[in-house]
């Protein structure tokens, strides 16, 4: 497992999307320190919606008072950008997963001698792994250039504490989103398909739970979380749902994938 | 006792209704190079994918150095090195790197063995090239240059030499006879070309239609292609009755084209011809031929089609 861990991480480490990926989310930070630099006024809403009396949605630039941003404003800001984060995963999971099938190096670990699920769970690691950096590359990376452009003085108070629980938060959501990626993956070994469907799922998951009126099923549901998380503060049992919610996910897509992928025929 | 390096006992796989390979028993002992031979779609590549854990046998065992039970194959497959029919490579990394993840999936220490693999194929010439730039000879010598990490004791080639040029394929013809000989490496090889085959093997494996037609020693090869008379005459179920009673031998067989081949009375064509003749045979043709592994492949496997 460590073996396949060390590989995984290096292949990472040299995957040329994953590079793109992460000068996709640099152009991300800029976009965002533009916005609050230029004192841009207009909210942006990538996605967004009201569900009784409370408004779900991904905002960039909510600033109260847009010349004087807080470092919490400006994090949450940043919060905005996380549909295009999510997509991003489904480019970084079709890229280390379907790339496998397409290249035929799953062959490689195969023959190896490596289990099947050791080699499953090893990729699911290092994708997560990737995730946390893309995430906190996109978060910390928007709040530190916010901080040093817009010349905030931070104090290491409540603030940091709730984003780096809002980080993890997010990081263990996106992670779920990956390995339902990657189960389906396994399964449908179509790049175009699992990107479509991702994206329509993320579009269309909240409208139709609030058309529907069927809010209350939305903590269960990975892109209305995510959604949750980058709309409101989060405190105590909240939290704690989403984190056993994502887990739940991760445990049953992981199990549904790895029994596909330990019986499948590796061309 | 010989140990084996590979084993299979009535292995079979079978896609929806047919089989494509059935009940293929094969015995690979250590030290051999084994040649295995077929037409396309005849079900090598299957077995082989069966072999290595790419794919899973419907049913039947597969036993690598002697070991059969589910985890145990998995420690053996450590012992072997594959190159399948087209190179699992990353388009976008050198050789380098290529080589440096498989050598770090396979936990081989230090970073010795891809020098030592990349001289022996001499690959250092591609140094800054990605892979996807490559030919499809050099890529089939860096799939080679992979399966040669961390020195197996079984290597397993499906189509090799595909995509090599001349000198290439003498390359590695020697390479893995050296190999054989120094390290006592089992290698089982699946190609098109037999007559290189017939140049590297020891052992050879002949599959048709999933089935395992044959399995022979180059010795026994040697013995089943020897000299022949070749006849080909106007009546060959007389000629054939004439050959059995009057020069009582039944050392001959009867190809598709109706030339038989005699195996007896080689070096006595004048008595065949004239017994013949006598009896109202009128000879089209009377040579002496030996078989090549291509005509004992292509009479072997158009006899078990018909």
């Amino acid at each position: 497992m460590y073996n396949l861990i060390r590989a995984e991480f290096y292949k990472l480490k040299q995957d040329k999307p994953y590079k793109n990926i992460l000068i996709t989310i640099g152009i991300i930070i800029v976009f965002c320190i533009i916005l609050v630099t230029t004192k841009s006024p207009s909210k942006i809403h990538v996605i967004s919606g009201t569900i009784g009396s409370t408004t779900f949605g991904y905002t960039i630039n909510k600033y109260k008072d847009i010349n004087n941003p807080t470092l919490q404003e400006i994090f949450n800001s940043a919060q905005g950008f996380s549909p295009f984060l999510q997509i991003l995963v489904m480019f970084l999971v079709t890229s280390l997963v379907l790339n496998e099938y397409k290249n035929g190096t799953f062959k490689n670990s195969i023959c190896a001698g490596n289990s099947r699920v050791k080699i499953y769970i090893s990729k699911l690691l290092i994708i997560s792994f990737g995730i946390l950096i893309m995430n906190f590359f996109m978060l910390c990376g928007s709040t530190l250039f916010g901080m040093i452009f817009c010349k905030i003085s931070v104090a290491f108070n409540n603030t940091i504490l709730q984003m780096f629980k809002l980080i993890m938060l997010s990081w263990l959501v996106l992670t779920a989103m990956a390995s339902l990626y990657m189960c389906f993956s396994i399964i449908i070994k179509n790049k175009s398909v699992i990107l479509a469907l991702g994206i329509v799922t993320m579009i269309f998951e909240p409208i139709i739970l609030a058309t529907l009126g069927l809010s209350k099923y939305g903590d269960y549901l990975l892109s209305f979380t995510l959604m949750k998380i980058c709309s409101m503060p989060l405190y105590g049992q909240a939290a704690y749902n989403i984190v056993l919610t994502s887990i739940i996910w991760i445990i049953i897509t992981s199990i549904i994938g790895i029994s596909i992928f330990k019986n499948q025929d590796v061309k | 006792m010989n140990e084996f390096a590979i084993k299979t006992i009535n292995l079979s796989k079978k896609f929806s209704t047919d089989f494509v390979v059935e009940n293929l028993s094969i015995n690979i002992k250590v030290g051999e190079i084994y040649g295995f031979i077929g037409e396309n779609g005849s079900g090598k590549t299957t077995t082989i994918r069966m072999i290595t854990g790419f794919a899973a046998p419907s049913s039947g065992e597969i036993q690598l150095f002697n070991n059969h039970l589910q985890g145990g194959l998995g420690k053996s497959r450590t012992r072997i090195g594959v190159l399948s029919d087209k190179p699992a490579l990353y388009p976008n990394m050198t050789y380098y790197e290529n080589l440096e993840v498989n050598r770090l999936q396979r936990g081989i220490p230090g970073r010795e063995c891809i020098e030592e693999v990349s001289d022996l194929l001499g690959l250092e010439e591609y140094k800054n090239k990605k892979v996807k730039n490559y030919s499809l000879g050099m890529k089939q010598k860096l799939g080679m240059a992979i399966a040669l990490l961390g020195n197996p004791e079984l290597l397993i080639l499906d189509e090799p030499i595909n995509g090599l040029d001349p000198v290439a394929i003498v390359e590695i013809r020697e390479l893995l006879k050296t190999l054989r000989k120094e390290r006592n490496m089992t290698i089982l090889i699946s190609s098109h070309n037999l007559g290189e085959l017939y140049q590297l093997a020891t052992c050879f494996g002949i599959i048709h239609k999933g089935r395992l037609l044959e399995e022979l020693t180059l010795k026994e090869l040697d013995e089943k292609c020897k000299i022949s008379l070749n006849i080909k005459v106007d009546d060959t179920n007389k000629a054939v009755l004439i050959l059995e009673n009057q020069l009582n031998t039944r050392n001959f067989k009867v190809l598709q084209d109706n030339t038989i081949k005699l195996y007896d009375y080689v070096d006595d064509v004048k008595t065949v011809s004239k017994t013949l003749t006598s009896n109202g045979i009128n000879i089209e043709q009377l040579v002496s031929a030996g078989d090549s592994l291509e005509d004992y492949f292509v009479n072997l496997i158009g006899g078990a089609s018909r």
